[in-house]
């Protein structure tokens, strides 16, 4: 593994493109997303997100089913789905399966609807196998201490470092687990195993790093527990990266993949590492919300794996690793495809602008502004510049704070829902206020954005115009530039609010909105779910109008 | 033992006319079919750990009144004195109703209500009533027997010891799922007391006329090591068959 490192080139990683700017330049963009993920070396990533990628796809794959190397596994129906029907194809090399190389197809009366899926490209090793399946068998009976009846298989193994093995995959269920073997079809040799126990879930008793105690859903694993959600709908996996930046690295731009062993783990089922259980309760809490408050399956509506990780460096290697990745260190991000990085805070006696740094895992906030930003990916993907980036934020930091009150108490101070932004990690204060942007620098008036090239046009700056309106529309009062007086829903009826700019964000804005857009959607939205003149449309017309958006 | 009231009453009344005539049989026997009044619903509670908490299930055990077979014979060994024994067996299925908290698997502090109904909860009452008798003829066809003494009580009773739910993400919910029993022994030591009347058809045989009072507190044990105080018995009444000789 160690041949395939290397600290992060320009260009390369899927992070914000920001690494080495000071430490200080960060605390302007706090909670940025990232943008399109670049295949590694071998491996060619089908994920197409529009149509017209679809169809871009779709003569490729049809090559490779033709010329075999893409062969069909199974079709089935869409139980769900009058007319549709699901093709998975598995790919093969010379004959041979490659492990993990598959593709599934979404089918509407013969035509492409979706295409996902994993092929491997400039495969170039012999097919025969030296090492007999028999003697494969063997020598894994022998290291298992069971008996294994069923046959190996033949396949061309993948390897985290770009290169393929050809290897013959044995599974081997002993005393407490179940293990997948490649031998090495070459010398006999194990070249890679895991464990393929599909556990149970288990709930554990964990302690955040604000210290309070909360209920984690984990899974028991090889005699100990690890960070696998079984409970919800989709894979909630958190990761420990136990300060190995440039493994975290390589994972965020697919050079190698993450295995069980990866995983936070504990023996006892009581967690103390605050950073992972706040990182693993609050991606399900987060998940809960968009489930509950809008029937949401998650990111992509889908249920699309969501894959935290932490500890990505070490607050005691701060002073040699923070300059090669600072963001490791001072920021949380999204970097797409249900994958949240949370950054490690600054060590004991270490402040940035008057405020200690916690782990980015300890606000609710943070975690849900960052699987919000997947959403916005999903859904109105809002591009992230100018007024529509600014909205992207805004977005965010509104289910954040929508989040927050959901699961916790309102008040000030940790683990209580407020309109402050990150203030359970950036103590004390947080990074923002929705209900007085101006107090963090912010405007809190459209006549009063920032017009400027820093910050991507100010995603992170006017977004406080959209956040005072999200404020006013829910708790009333007035606009500090405009003064003009706002008669919200009242807390009782947030849900309101939430629901008319949730449904505005995600169904109705284009990529390119502007804020007078939102303006428009949020109030059609408001109309359209509780009615012409309602409550909800008032508040929601008078907080825009305080802001200056008309 | 509380002997009641009404049942006291009847055996004064009947008792009465005091025997103008000789018993001149020495067994008779009687068997009956009686119907048990008494109701003795009761409840129970217990605890179980889950995700992490206390969960509890409170069961509401309906004990309805119903059917009771008798049998018993005397033995008149001087005058109008005679010593007897009586067998009872009450039966009957019932559904207890089951009210438990179940934990949430993702946060401390908001428990899941689940109500449930555990049907064919089984009770059955023997007992085996001793008796010293008074035994009665005012002459004519009519005999009347009085008795009492101790009656020994054996009670089986299934108990909810275990619920098991359905849940399902967001596990905000659950629904109950089955009920599991276990049929749990007890027995105790009271007292009877109670009156035949009989009317003779013919010589040796006739038709009679039974009311007793019998009832037991019964100590089962319950699920977590924890014991329920259980009543029993009560009062019947009914009628059959009498055979003199």
């Amino acid at each position: 593994m160690s041949d395939s490192r290397s600290v992060p080139q320009q260009g390369t990683a899927r992070r914000s493109a920001i690494a080495g700017v000071a430490a200080l330049a960060w605390l302007s963009i706090y909670l940025m997303p990232t943008t399109a993920q670049q295949p590694s070396r071998g491996r060619v990533t089908i994920a197409p997100a529009s149509t017209a990628e679809v169809r871009d796809w779709a003569p490729r794959i049809d090559s490779l089913r033709r010329s075999g190397e893409l062969r069909l596994r199974i079709r089935r129906d869409d139980p769900l789905t009058v007319g549709r029907a699901h093709e998975r194809y598995d790919q093969y090399y010379r004959g041979v399966r490659v492990y993990g190389g598959d593709v599934a197809e979404q089918l509407n009366g013969g035509q492409v609807v979706s295409a996902f899926g994993n092929v491997y490209e400039g495969i170039d090793i012999g097919s025969s196998p030296t090492v007999t399946a028999e003697r494969a068998r063997e020598g894994i009976e022998a290291r298992a201490g069971v008996e294994i009846g069923r046959e190996p298989e033949l396949v061309i193994l993948p390897r985290d470092d770009g290169s393929y093995l050809l290897a013959w995959r044995v599974r081997a269920a002993a005393l407490g687990d179940v293990r997948e073997y490649f031998v090495d079809a070459g010398d006999g040799s194990i070249a890679f195993e895991f464990s393929d126990l599909k556990t149970q879930s288990a709930v554990g008793r964990g302690q955040g790093v604000l210290g309070d105690t909360k209920k984690i859903s984990v899974s028991p694993s090889g005699g100990q527990f690890v960070t696998t959600d079984r409970l919800r709908p989709p894979a909630v996996n958190t990761y420990d990266m136990r300060g190995d930046y440039v493994r975290t690295i390589n994972y965020l731009n697919e050079v190698i993949q993450l295995t069980t062993n990866d995983l936070g783990a504990d023996s006892d089922n009581t967690w103390t590492d605050g950073a992972t259980v706040d990182a693993h309760v609050y991606a399900g809490w987060t998940y809960d919300y968009f489930f509950k408050r809008f029937n949401r399956r998650g990111l992509d509506n889908n249920d699309l794996p969501l894959v935290s990780l932490v500890h990505p460096v070490r607050r005691s290697d701060f002073l040699q690793v923070f300059p090669l990745v600072p963001d490791f260190y001072l920021n949380a991000g999204y970097y797409g495809g249900g994958i949240m990085v949370y950054g490690e805070g600054l060590p004991a006696g270490f402040t940035a602008g008057g405020q200690t740094i916690d782990f980015f895992s300890a606000a609710l906030d943070v975690v849900a502004h960052e699987l919000t930003h997947g959403v916005t990916d999903y859904t109105s993907n809002l591009i992230y510049q100018n007024e529509s980036g600014a909205l992207n934020e805004a977005f965010s930091d509104m289910m954040g704070t929508a989040v927050e009150f959901y699961f916790q108490q309102p008040g000030s101070g940790n683990l209580r829902a407020d309109y402050l932004l990150g203030e359970d990690v950036f103590r004390p204060g947080g990074i923002r206020s929705m209900s007085d942007p101006a107090a963090y620098g912010d405007p809190d008036h459209y006549s009063r954005r920032y017009t400027g090239r820093e910050d991507n046009g100010g995603v992170h700056i006017n977004s406080g115009i959209a956040n005072n309106a999200f404020y006013l529309a829910i708790e009333g009062g007035s606009n500090r530039t405009s003064g003009l007086s706002v008669q919200g829903v009242g807390a009782a009826n947030r849900e309101q609010v939430e629901r008319a700019f949730y449904r505005a964000f995600t169904q109705m804005l284009p990529a390119n909105a502007t804020f007078a857009m939102a303006r428009a959607a949020t109030l059609q939205s408001a109309r359209d779910i509780f009615g012409a003149n309602s409550a909800a449309e008032r508040a929601i017309t008078q907080a825009w109008t305080a802001v200056g958006v008309n | 033992m509380k002997i009641g009231p009404f049942a006291f009453s009847i055996a004064l009344a009947l008792a009465s006319p005091v025997a103008a005539q000789t018993w001149p049989e020495r067994v008779h026997i009687s068997v009956n079919g009686a119907f048990q009044a008494t109701t003795h619903d009761f409840s129970s509670r217990f605890e179980f750990e889950r995700e992490l908490e206390t969960g509890s299930t409170e069961v509401g055990y309906p004990v309805q009144g119903g059917f009771v077979f008798d049998a018993g014979a005397g033995f008149r060994f001087w005058k109008n004195l005679a010593a007897g024994v009586s067998v009872s067996y009450f039966t009957r299925d019932d559904a207890a109703n089951t009210t438990s908290s179940f934990p949430h698997p993702f946060f401390f502090n908001q428990p899941r209500e689940v109500t449930g109904e555990a049907a064919g909860v089984k009770r059955s009452e023997t007992a085996v009533h001793v008796q010293a008798m008074y035994l009665v003829n005012p002459g004519g066809r009519l005999r009347l027997v009085l008795s009492g003494g101790p009656s020994f009580f054996d009670v089986q009773q299934d108990l909810v010891t275990e619920v098991t739910i359905t849940e399902t993400y967001p596990f905000d919910t659950a629904a109950f799922g089955s009920a599991k029993t276990s049929r749990e022994q007890g027995s105790a030591v009271t007292f009877n007391v109670g009156a035949d009347v009989m009317w003779m058809l013919k010589p040796g045989f006739g038709v009679g006329g039974l009311v007793r009072y019998a009832q037991a507190t019964v100590d089962l044990d319950a699920p977590g090591n924890r014991t329920i105080a259980v009543d029993a018995g009560g009062l019947y009444a009914g009628g059959g068959i009498r055979i003199l000789f």
